[in-house]
């Protein structure tokens, strides 16, 4: 028989040992969830199932200027900007019902507000605690205002970045106007000094000047002048462009008749190479008819300089995708393809993947009222030699373009 | 001399014809390189000036196909209204350069230094 004496101071010995045991692990377990919970950058909260906060580390007070003391048992919205309060507790009672460890609010700004009542940004990460409590949920929360400022910073350098390479695009695009300018000025301005020098140093030579030399460098001179004057002229209305000054009457315009127009005048006339045209009886665009009528001109004189006197010259008319299609190809022979490319290097690049070039400032100009018509202007090297230049505009006019056109 | 000048403008062309000519020298003019070319292996010139810009065949075009045919060759000197003369010439291992605008002094520099020796003018003559 069995001492109950020892029995019962067996049993008393075994709980007693149990109880201190599992008060050890718990305490231990505790002790290590507690400095889990210090050791966290974020602050961590802890609430139960009515809002309450049950549990928070030393970042939690730090952040939100609230004590420990203070916070514990508060309703968690305490954190929270007051005009976002009621919308929290329906969501904090509807997590209850789907508890899962996810990010909060995401796509929303959320904000935190400290016991002075100032807010900051924050970031909010939910998880679900099954204790003997019942269930808790641990909200992490982030500081972001740091990384929201640098966010800003960054957007803001991102933005100068792209005014400083705007007006590097818009110097840049002036140097090259000054460039062609002068380039396409030197011809006349050394035609009209010379002509004028040459009679000079027959004077002085001889006392007099022949009449009929005197002739041939007047009209040399006259010529001259009237070749600089359209420059001038030109590049006033680059500038005007540029400026943003020019204002297009835009109008229903029959491009087909324009064509024919500009084909009629070309050449002053009377070229005696071919001028062929394929086109519709009639594509109305909205355009300025003066202006594009222009282009139009530009484009054919460019392709004559280009064309030996018995080549052709073809012209198209057509419409794709809501937008009119003017080109103009030529064959000039001799250029190679490689070599024609250089040679618009010289003046000026619509954009580096399609030079545009050759006549200069008659092209420049046309590239220009092209594109206040909201249009583009491209230069296309064939494959069997030759050069087109494409004129695409939207068959009617969109929102009217009010910012000046930047080459 | 005989010089050779290819130059599409015709304006700038017949000054130099005529600039030249008041100087004693026999001035061929080509509106493009293709006739450049056919001026040079007909009339042998002792010098070319050559404009790059041309339609038909253009400066470079002319100088590849000028210097690739028998010679002998005659030297040429680069016309251009180009902002950086220099790089034009050197792009065709032109022997010289005349910038645009040039006054008819600056042209009759530009042609001088290729004058034979038997020939040359005494104005522009160097010391003994």
């Amino acid at each position: 028989m069995t001492p109950p004496a020892v029995d019962e101071r067996q049993r008393t010995v075994d709980d007693f040992g149990t109880s201190r045991l599992l008060g050890h692990v718990r305490g231990s377990i505790e002790r290590t969830f507690r400095e889990l919970l210090e050791a966290t950058p974020d602050a961590m909260v802890i609430v139960d199932q009515n809002g309450e906060i049950v549990l928070l580390n030393a970042q939690t007070e730090r952040l939100f200027g609230w004590s420990r003391e203070e916070l514990l048992g508060r309703p968690v919205e305490v954190l929270i900007p007051a005009r976002y309060t009621a919308h929290h507790r329906a969501h904090r009672a509807s997590y209850f019902t789907d508890p899962r460890a996810r990010p909060m609010g995401v796509g929303l700004e959320l904000w935190g507000r400290r016991k002075d009542g100032s807010e900051f940004p924050v970031e909010i990460s939910l998880g679900p605690l099954d204790t003997e409590r019942g269930m808790l949920v641990m909200s992490a929360i982030r500081d972001v205002s740091e990384r929201r400022r640098a966010d800003e910073r960054a957007q803001l350098l991102i933005r100068e970045r792209a005014a400083r390479s705007a007006l590097e695009e818009a110097l840049r695009a002036r140097d090259e106007f000054l460039a062609v300018a002068a380039h396409e000025l030197k011809t006349p301005v050394t035609g009209l000094a010379g002509f004028i020098e040459l009679l000079l140093r027959e004077m002085e030579r001889t006392g007099a000047v022949d009449p009929q030399r005197l002739r041939q460098a007047l009209g040399r001179i006259g010529e001259q002048s009237r070749k600089l004057s359209t420059l001038v002229t030109q590049l006033l209305d680059l500038s005007r462009i540029q400026g943003g000054q020019l204002r297009l009457e835009a109008s229903p315009t029959d491009l087909v008749a324009l064509a024919r127009q500009a084909i009629a005048a070309a050449g002053g006339g009377a070229t005696p190479r071919s001028i062929e045209l394929e086109a519709p009886s009639a594509l109305t665009a909205e355009v300025d008819p003066q202006r594009f009528g222009q282009v139009l001109t530009s484009l054919l004189d460019n392709a004559l300089k280009y064309t030996p006197p018995d080549g052709h010259i073809e012209v198209s008319v057509a419409s794709q995708d809501m937008h009119a299609l003017v080109t103009v190809t030529d064959h000039g022979g001799g250029i190679a393809g490689g070599q024609r490319d250089r040679l618009f290097d010289e003046f000026y690049r619509v954009d580096p993947r399609a030079p545009v070039g050759g006549t200069g400032l008659a092209l420049l100009v046309s590239r220009q009222i092209v594109a206040q018509h909201a249009g583009t202007l491209v230069a296309e090297v064939p494959s069997e030699g030759g050069m087109r230049l494409v004129v695409r505009v939207p068959i009617a006019r969109g929102a009217p373009r009010t910012e000046a056109v930047t080459p | 001399m005989r010089i050779l000048v290819i130059e599409d403008d015709e304006a700038i062309a017949e000054l130099i014809e005529l600039a030249l000519g008041q100087e004693g020298h026999e001035v061929t003019v080509a509106a493009d390189g293709e006739r450049g070319l056919a001026a040079a292996d007909q009339r042998h010139p002792d010098l070319i000036l050559l404009d790059m810009l041309m339609p038909v065949l253009d400066g470079w075009s002319f100088a590849a196909r000028y210097r690739g045919s028998p010679g002998p060759h005659a030297p040429i000197v680069v016309m251009t209204a180009a902002a950086d003369a220099m790089q034009r010439a050197a792009e065709i291992s032109a022997h010289g350069v005349l910038a645009k605008p040039f006054t008819l002094d600056e042209l009759h520099n530009a042609v001088s230094p290729y004058e034979p020796a038997d020939r040359q003018d005494p104005s522009s003559a160097r010391g003994p």
